[in-house]
């Protein structure tokens, strides 16, 4: 049956206001979550934390990292990370350099069970090493997050207090953040199939203690602390010392920052 | 012409229509639909915590805990060779039986002491193949002369002999400390002749 021209727009006219109603409607028509309560009374720590009073910045000291790998292990029981794929929120790296300039760098098992079983990486075993350190990686918790800007959910964020964190109920799995992360510090967990990363151990600041990794290391190589209270580890380093952090030119803006750091880590 | 005209007003209808709902539910949408994450850094701080500190183990382990912390290992937590205790701690507080799993403490012990290039010059490092006494039982754990809860500085060598009565395995000419020259009339007496284990040196 032909319509008229009037009757053609009218009926787009109508389907296009009926498509904005659905669009506007469909917020509250969808389910949101219940909020969850830490214990059974529903008291939680966080109730008593302002995120708007903290900035939480971490400082890692090359010179004084042993490779233990405590920290790395510290962190996998503490956040459950997954042991098998291997995943880590954050690692020990060895830096190795031989004397006829190449660099070599490991990371066995993210050094979970230290390095003494290969006291030298196998590929330059036989070289003259000039020097050799470990580096301690984790999340840089960027003020200018590549992770964040690509999310097409908005499932990642930044919280106040400096934090980026990933909400799992919006997390689609779609591993553009760990394609965006310049330091790989995201993977997927096997199970959950969403994005998961290093939060400084978010359960454990707000209640006002210390992220697993800092207190599992026993020299002192990790420290953290609020950049609010001048009083703090992190705010005397950065007021007295020169600091670097992890490749400056992405712009990202690292919350990390790296003493001694030599030039050749990236 | 007018044709021309008219679609065009409709567009611009249109446009302005939908460029005034989506003011009206761009705010809505961010906060139902979910665009902001009110509950979720909630979420993610309500975890729970599993390793613990030292203050939560001498609630128990009140002498190893004093030991310790007046010791060269002062700045190592409990968990870092036990293993996180949340689980451990849990169970002990509501007075149930509570193993906590020790790997072998020579691992642990080299996973720190083991001598690498990487490791910063001046941390008390040693070659797990060479050190203490070559070809003896004691090479097979480290915690036969260390005390880890208290390893002083240099290390204070147990001398309480613990089912030890071969005092050549340590001291013999080719050992770890072997006797000092003087010592050479007296072979074949008892060490036990002059030396009283518990003595030290």
């Amino acid at each position: 049956m032909p319509i008229s021209r009037r009757e053609f727009v009218k009926l787009g006219a109508h389907a296009a206001f009926g498509g904005l109603l659905v669009y506007t409607l469909r917020g509250v028509v969808l389910p949101q979550s219940a909020p969850r309560a830490a214990d059974a009374e529903g008291n939680s720590a966080y109730d008593q934390y302002r995120p708007e009073d903290h900035d939480w910045a971490f400082v890692i000291d090359t010179m004084k990292c042993i490779g233990c790998g405590r920290c790395a292990r510290a962190c996998k029981q503490e956040n459950n990370v997954p042991w098998e794929p291997q995943c880590n929120r954050t690692w020990v790296e060895r830096y190795s350099f031989a004397g006829d300039g190449e660099v070599h760098v490991d990371s066995p098992e993210g050094g979970i069970n230290g390095f003494a079983d290969e006291p030298l990486p196998e590929a330059i075993r036989d070289k003259e090493i000039t020097k050799s350190f470990f580096v301690p990686k984790l999340c840089n918790q960027c003020d200018n997050s590549p992770c964040v800007q690509v999310c097409p959910v908005a499932a990642t964020y930044k919280t106040a207090d400096g934090i980026v964190l990933i909400n799992r109920d919006k997390c689609i799995g779609c591993r553009y953040c760990i394609q965006a992360c310049p330091y790989g510090m995201r993977y997927l967990l096997p199970e959950e199939r969403v994005a998961d990363k290093c939060t400084w151990c978010y359960h454990r600041i707000t209640r006002g203690r210390l992220p697993a990794c800092v207190e599992a290391c026993p020299v002192g190589a990790r420290k953290f602390g609020d950049l609010r209270d001048p009083e703090s580890a992190v705010s005397k380093i950065l007021a007295e010392r020169n600091v670097s952090v992890l490749k400056p030119e992405m712009g990202t803006k690292p919350q990390a920052f790296y003493l001694d750091l030599d030039g050749e880590v990236v | 012409m007018s044709i021309l005209i008219r679609a065009v007003l409709v567009v611009a209808l249109l446009a302005t229509v939908g460029l005034f709902m989506r003011t009206v539910t761009a705010s809505l949408s961010v906060e139902v639909i979910g665009l902001t994450h009110e509950d979720n850094p909630r979420w993610w701080a309500d975890r729970p915590v599993n390793n613990q500190p030292a203050a939560a183990c001498a609630e128990c382990h009140e002498a190893t805990n004093e030991a310790i912390t007046a010791s060269a290992h002062a700045g190592v937590n409990c968990d870092s060779c036990h293993g996180a205790a949340g689980e451990h701690i849990d169970l002990a507080r509501s007075g149930q039986k509570a193993p906590l799993v020790l790997a072998d403490a020579r691992d642990l012990c080299v996973t720190c002491h083991a001598a690498l290039v990487s490791r910063p010059d001046g941390f008390p490092q040693v070659d797990p193949a060479t050190h203490g006494a070559p070809d003896s039982a004691i090479t097979s754990s480290c915690e036969s002369c260390h005390n880890a809860h208290d390893p002083g500085f240099p290390p204070d060598i147990r001398h309480t002999l613990g089912g030890r009565s071969d005092c050549l395995a340590c001291h013999g000419p080719d050992q770890w400390q072997p006797v000092p020259p003087s010592h050479a009339d007296s072979t074949g007496d008892s060490c036990l002749k002059c030396h009283s284990p518990g003595e030290g040196a």
